[in-house]
């Protein structure tokens, strides 16, 4: 059983901050901590944490075949590619990856097979808007 | 044959998948965008590894079966448990000792080229730089590659008829060999009649008399790959006849309104309106509006006057209203050129389409009857006057102009207190539809009329029986410059004695004025037939293009919502040149674009543990 706790998520579009909304989480405790005390507060070591990352369901029938997915980019972290799987007959709206303590942009791009003119390599969407979110230490 | 070669013939042979592997190494794990059998992959042995050794290695990985292929003994077809995916297959099996490689069956496909007859001709479809030999508007070639793109679509997606799409316009020959098996099957006569005349007698047949909408209802969905004809956008469609203009091709907001209340009600998703006008109706408005409720989406035309609907001096409407659920489309040539008589805006049109030397559909066969030829002297006019025809009066069969006052209008005056008629018999037999027209020079004090009657039963038109074309009160332009009627339609009065008058009457105190003179009389019939094609012009062409792109989007992703189609066809489109600025896009329609576009995902949330 985990403690909660609660942090603070924002959204923000990268071209446009003005309109950042502001979203409360439920945080299962995680590994590692900070200690307490009076004056400037050590700065703790990063800890390694579990994020799932979750999106609405694509409409489009070519996310949701073979050959369909999402790409979801985390700043400074390689690509994560989440293809439709066969074996479900779906594409997964869901990632979860390991990340350290740390502030992260996310975007989600989805890709079919189906070329659109003058590619030969499937078409993709226009990255979503970017969503901000923290890693506690 | 070694791999680097395998690749390169099939590229010549125009064969590569839609994403190919690479031979280079091993495993050959299929890329993200390619199309690949999900439940088999094809694994190849390496030489002398037997029959029952690849049995074994099958056995160890799950498969389901396995089967060497034909003539390519060292390949195997291997077809996966459910739970296994073909990554995963192509890494355990290609790990194998006995295996040289391993890799997904891919998906190939035959390049979509329907076999109609004349699909040569439909550069919108297919712009080879053909000459479109029926084609009026210049330039009748143009640029390959200038089109949607519809070859590359129609690998996706042909079938249209999940959609219902409505063609509100002036009916459509249901009976056509090309539109019969793609029409709504919701009733007999596959759609209602709005319009004020019946085209069979029957007041709900929606009967196409003008040609019009037969027209736009094969762009949308002529049925396609029949080896006749041509190939509808999409080439099995669901087309519901909604007839609000009539055989002269005018319609009122009370039919139009009407009709689109029926299309709604009946299931249609698209509703197509090659159509427009120029005072802002809020009837008209309040109906579109009103399909977002129903999830339904609205293609209509730019209008074909060649000005900037933006203008506040020149909207067009429907084009010009600014709903979500509205596309307005304008007209592109054979080289992507802005067709000079489309409208444009760049706020109110949202994109373009092919729109000049259009191929399709036709209700049937024109005729036209001609009289009144300047110059030359016409027969047959019988002219009766209550008053004395010194000066005035109709007098004709002395040349081809008629006029009242007969003697020097333009400077003589007609008689006051008059009921000038003149009136001739036509024979209109075995035909479905007539359309008078003309073109008159009216100017006449107030209180004073000119009508056009016309009678079934032949004799004088203005007397019991006759229908008059204007309506009670007659016309007065109050002008001395030329003017078209722009078609009445006298559909009733097919016969073999219709008779068609003009009466010029004038209060008894008339100040009086230079009077009517009328010229270049037509009237232009319109006998049905299965098997008509024309070929024309105008943004009431683009527009079904662009709606039959909506509906092949739609059939391909059934989930999509208007917003979605819209958003597909609008953002899916081809950047043109011509189009910069001039349209809310730039975009030229491209079916292609459209199949492939993507929403950008949303919604995204986060959960760290």
């Amino acid at each position: 059983m985990h403690s909660l706790r609660t942090i603070t998520i924002r959204t923000t579009a990268i071209a446009s901050l003005g309109a950042a909304a502001i979203f409360s989480l439920s945080l299962a405790g995680c590994g590692g901590g900070s200690g307490g005390g009076s004056g400037a507060a050590p700065i703790p070591p990063p800890t390694s944490h579990s994020v799932t990352l979750s999106w609405a369901p694509n409409r489009e029938t070519e996310v949701n075949k073979a050959g369909g997915g999402y790409t979801v980019a985390i700043s400074g972290q390689p690509p994560l590619d989440v293809p439709y799987v066969a074996a479900s007959g779906i594409t997964p709206t869901t990632v979860t990856t390991t990340l350290m303590s740390g502030n992260y942009l996310v975007t989600v791009t989805a890709y079919s097979a189906l070329n659109a003119p003058g590619s030969t390599t499937g078409s993709k969407s226009a990255p979503s808007a970017a969503f901000s979110f923290s890693v506690p230490y | 044959m070694n791999r680097a070669f395998l690749a390169s013939l099939l590229a010549g042979l125009g064969l590569l998948p839609v994403q190919t592997s690479t031979f280079a190494g091993l495993p050959v794990l299929p890329q993200s965008t390619a199309q690949y059998s999900p439940n088999r992959i094809l694994v190849k042995f390496k030489p002398g590894v037997s029959g029952p050794a690849r049995a074994l290695v099958a056995q160890t990985y799950g498969a389901q079966a396995m089967t060497a292929l034909a003539y390519q003994p060292d390949i195997t077809v291997v077809v996966l448990p459910p739970a296994q995916a073909v990554a995963e297959a192509i890494r355990a099996y290609s790990g194998h000792p006995s295996v040289a490689y391993a890799q997904p069956d891919y998906i190939y496909h035959i390049e979509a080229i329907p076999n109609d007859t004349d699909y040569a001709q439909q550069w919108a479809a297919n712009n080879t730089g053909q000459t479109i030999t029926t084609g009026t508007w210049t330039p009748t070639a143009g640029t390959a590659g200038d089109d949607m793109s519809l070859e590359s679509a129609w690998n996706a997606q042909t079938d249209c008829s999940a959609v219902t799409v409505a063609v509100v316009d002036s009916g459509i020959n249901y009976n056509a060999t090309e539109l019969a098996g793609n029409m709504w099957a919701g009733n007999a006569r596959h759609g209602q009649n709005f319009a004020a005349d019946a085209p069979t007698g029957v007041g709900s047949d929606p009967m196409d008399l003008n040609g019009h909408g037969t027209h736009v209802a094969g762009i949308i969905g002529a049925i396609g790959n029949n080896g006749a004809g041509v190939a509808g956008v999409c080439w099995k469609a669901s087309l519901m006849a909604v007839r609000v203009m009539d055989a002269s091709g005018a319609g009122l907001t009370s039919t139009i309104v009407s009709g689109i209340g029926y299309a709604v009600a009946n299931g249609a998703k698209i509703i197509n309106m090659s159509l427009g006008g120029n005072g802002y109706d809020p009837t008209f408005d309040n109906a579109i509006s009103s399909l977002q409720t129903s999830g339904v989406l609205a293609v209509v035309a730019a209008g074909n006057s060649g000005w900037n609907n933006d203008s506040g001096a020149t909207p067009t409407y429907p084009c010009n209203f600014t709903q979500s659920n509205l596309i307005c489309v304008a007209a592109l040539d054979q080289n992507f050129a802005h067709a000079s008589f489309s409208n444009y805006g760049a706020t109110s049109v949202d994109v373009g389409a092919p729109g000049t030397n259009i191929l399709s559909t036709y209700a049937g066969a024109h005729a036209t009857i001609t009289d009144l030829a300047p110059g030359v002297a016409s027969t047959g006019w019988t002219a009766t006057s209550t008053t004395a025809q010194t000066g005035g009066g109709w007098l004709p069969g002395t040349t081809g102009v008629l006029s009242d006052p007969t003697a020097g209008w333009g400077t003589a005056l007609y008689n006051a207190g008059t009921d000038d008629r003149v009136y001739k018999a036509f024979s209109l037999t075995g035909v479905n539809a007539a359309v008078l027209d003309a073109r008159v020079m009216v100017n006449i004090n107030s209180g004073d009329y000119l009508n056009v009657n016309y009678n079934s039963l032949g004799g004088d038109p203005f007397a019991s029986g006759g229908i008059n074309a204007f309506g009670a009160t007659g016309l007065n332009l109050g002008t001395t410059t030329w003017y078209a009627f722009g078609g009445l339609d006298i559909t009733p009065c097919i016969g073999t004695t219709c008779t068609v008058g003009f009466q010029l009457t004038s209060a008894a105190a008339s100040t009086r004025s230079y009077g009517v003179q009328l010229e270049n009389l037509t009237i232009t019939t319109l006998t049905l037939n299965n098997t008509g094609f024309a070929t024309l012009d105008g943004t009431s062409m683009a527009t079904p293009e662009t709606t039959g792109v909506a509906a092949l989007v739609w059939a391909h992703n059934p989930q999509y919502t208007y917003t979605d189609v819209a958003n597909a066809v609008k953002l899916g489109g081809r950047p043109v040149t011509a189009l910069s600025g001039i349209t809310a896009t730039g975009n030229a329609v491209n079916g292609m674009g459209s199949l492939a576009y993507i929403n950008a995902p949303t919604g995204i949330s986060v959960i760290v543990r």
